[in-house]
This record gives C-alpha cells, structure tokens and sequence, in this order.
C-alpha cells in the first residue's frame, strides 16, 4: 500500500508521522512519503494542502485528518 | 437585520456588565494595596485600564464566536470547489465572473501558501485573469478577523461597509486587470504545470464542527499577541499622540490625506488584528474613518510576504501592476468612505 502525505510551508501538523503510527498499529505493509513539492501536489488535484493519497486516491484534502479517520482511510483501501 | 441589532445589543450589554465587575474588582485591588489617589489620579486609570481588559475580553469572544461560524460556511467552498464552480463552461466571462470571484474569494480561506496553487489552477481550469485577481484580492482583504474586530471597535455598520469596499476594490482591480490583457506576463510555470482532477472529499458534520473549532482555537493562539500587542499601542497612542499633528495632515483639512495615508500603508505589513486597534484610536483623535481604513487596506492588503509569493506567478510587471492598481483602488474607495460617513 502506498500512502502519500501532501504538505506545503505552513501545514505539516505531524501528518507523516501519524500515518506512520497508524500503520504500526495496524501492522501492515506500506509506505508512507512527504510530499511538498507544489507540482506534484496539483497533480492530484489538490490546492490548498495538507492532503492525504492513499494508493493514489486522494482521501482528505484541506485538512487535518484525525489518526482514527486516517485509520479509516487505510481500512477502507485495505477492504477494497 | 433585527438578529444583528439584537447581538449587538447583547454584546453591549456584556460590555457593560463585564465594564462593572472589572472597575470594582481594580478599585478592590486598589484599595487593598493602598494606591495613592495623588499618585495614580486613580479615576483616569481605572477607566482606562477597565476598557483595556473588557474590549479584550470582547474582541477575543467575538473573534471565536464568528471564527467558528464562518469556518462552518468555508467547510463547503473548498478552492478546488469554486474552481469547478467558475472554471465550468466559461462561467465566469466578463463582470459577472469578477462578481463571482471576489464573492467566492470571501468565503474561502486565505492561506499565503495556497495562493500560489490557487492561482495556478484557476488560470489553468480557464478561469480568466480578471476573474482570478477579484479572488486573491478578495480572500486575504475580507477576513473574519478584520470583519470581527471592525464590528467590536466600530459597529457592525463599519463592519459591512467595508466588506462592501473590499468587495468592490477586489471587482473593479479584478476588471482592470482583466482589461489589460496581461496574460503574457505570467511566469511559464503557470501555463505548463497540470492540475489533476479529482473528486471533492465529502465532508460530515462532525468533521466541519471539529474542524472549524480546531481552526478557532489555531488563529486565536497566532493572534493573541498581535491583539494584545495593538491595543497597547493604541492606548499609549491614546495618552501621548500628537494630536494636532494628525489633524493638520491626516485630518479632514487635508485633501491629499488619503493618498498619503495609503503610501504610508503600503511598505508596512501587519495583519488586521494588530493594526485596528491602532486605526480606532486613530479615529478618536480625528483622523476621518475613510482615511483610517485605507490605510489599514493598504497595511493588510499589500504586503511584502504576499509580493514574493505572487513573484512565483507573476513576471514583475503585472506584479507591479497589481501592487499600483489596488493602491488607486483603495485611495479611491478611501475618498468615497469619507465622502459617505461625512
């Protein structure tokens, strides 16, 4: 699984190391990466970050998604 | 109109009754230190100190009382929401696309690190140039903290007013801009970089509940200071200003005062929640409201963060276009304001 954390200047709020808890948690297999380059982020149609992509699919955009909603998020895929 | 009348009255009322608590309980402190009437001319302090704590203790209230409401509203106009929105068909062509720019620009929130997405995905969803300028400067001009405080220190009048003005200053910079047909003066990074499409996350109740407490109490713990800050000026302006300074170049006998006051305006930066308290004691020495606020425009408006941002997108021709036609803008709408309340 791979999980995208899309941050820019003045919103990181930990969400990369979050996730990381998350799927500890959980114990499965997956990446997470920090992503701020601006391109990258617009790629996936998002505008204002923080964004999360969860196996290229965007699941919370323009803000902080909480631990138990992004362990939803991964659950959800997982289920998929 | 009748709910608004009532909450101002409501806060009044708190003003009044939080005004009594706080006098007797300084005049307690007072006497149980025994503070010497002579020393202090104790009547004169009191009142000064009581307005300090309780306009605070007003502004801070009001801030997150309407903070959480319009983030409520903003929870339903996302950026890439409005860019569907306006990018649709050629929706936003002509006035009309000024008109729904700068609208949707003051229900979205401002953050100097989305502007430069923002403005990348607008141009690049076809939205016109014009159109796209009445957003960014709507957004950052009409925020709730200016609204707020403007409401707390001047009325909710005032407060209208001026997101009339911000209104009208983003639609008309937007129409110039837009006349001017500088598109080629965008960097290349704004035509080449492809935005994605992707569906709008849906959002439940609870999460725009939570979301827009945990954005209250997050600008109330970056505004403090500024809030603090800027009511302490304005009370040392209020003790030590050069009065008849102010009236004879910033007053009513200036006609060059509003220029002036925009010049002034424009290298400084603050945000809104420092400079209005300073604005207020402004006014009360005699400096005319249309003067006042346009300074405070060109203050909050123009800032040097926000030009180096834009410089990513702009070549610096347009950016210098932008900076001089919202100057004008809000010399303009400077002299209508005092032309209105005089």
């Amino acid at each position: 699984m791979n999980i995208k954390v899309l941050v820019s200047c003045c919103s990181d709020y930990g969400l990369k190391e979050t996730t990381e808890e998350v799927i500890k948690e959980l114990g499965i297999d997956a990446t997470v990466e920090k992503v701020k380059d601006i391109q990258t982020i617009m790629a996936y149609g998002v505008m204002k970050p923080p964004a999360i992509v969860v196996n290229e699919k965007v699941k919370a955009m323009g803000r902080v998604p909480s631990k138990d909603e992004i362990k939803k998020y991964i659950q959800n895929e997982l289920n998929a | 109109m009748k709910e608004v009348i009532l909450v101002s009255s409501a806060i009044n009322w708190i003003v009044n009754i939080l005004s009594y608590i706080v006098t007797a309980l300084i005049r307690l402190i007072f006497g149980l230190f025994k503070i010497s009437d002579s020393f202090l001319d104790s009547e004169r302090y009191i009142n000064a100190v009581t307005f300090f704590f309780t306009d605070t203790i007003v502004i801070f209230l009001m801030i997150i009382a309407i903070t959480f409401v319009v983030s409520i509203i903003r929870s339903f106009f996302p950026p890439e929401r409005t860019r569907k929105l306006l990018g649709e068909q050629g929706k936003a062509r002509g006035f009309f696309g000024n008109i729904a720019g700068a609208l949707l620009g003051i229900v979205t929130p401002f953050c100097s690190c989305s502007a430069v997405p923002v403005f990348i995905g607008f141009i690049g969803a076809g939205i016109p140039l014009g159109a796209t300028f009445s957003f960014l400067i709507a957004s950052p001009m009409v925020n709730e903290v200016a609204v707020t405080m403007l409401w707390a220190l001047f009325g909710w009048k005032i407060a209208l007013l001026y997101m009339a003005t911000g209104l009208t200053v983003a639609i008309i910079a937007g129409v110039i801009i837009g006349k001017l047909k500088m598109e080629k003066y965008l960097e290349e990074d704004v035509c080449n970089i492809k935005i994605g499409d992707t569906e709008i996350v849906k959002l439940t109740w609870k999460q725009r509940i939570t979301d827009a407490w945990s954005y209250d109490l997050d600008l109330l713990k970056k505004i403090w200071p500024y809030i603090i800050a800027g009511l302490v000026i304005g009370a040392a302006i209020h003790g030590w200003a050069p009065g008849d300074w102010l009236a004879k170049y910033a007053g009513r006998g200036n006609p060059f005062a509003v220029p002036i006051a925009v010049l002034l305006g424009i290298p400084l930066y603050s945000n809104a929640a420092g400079t209005l308290p300073i604005v207020s004691e402004l006014t009360k020495l005699g400096v005319p409201m249309g003067t006042a606020l346009s300074f405070m425009m060109a203050v909050t408006a123009l800032s040097l963060p926000e030009m180096i941002i834009l410089r990513k997108v702009m070549k610096p021709r347009l950016l210098a276009v932008f900076i001089g036609i919202m100057a004008v803008t809000i010399i303009f709408v400077g002299y209508l304001f005092n032309f209105v309340l005089a």
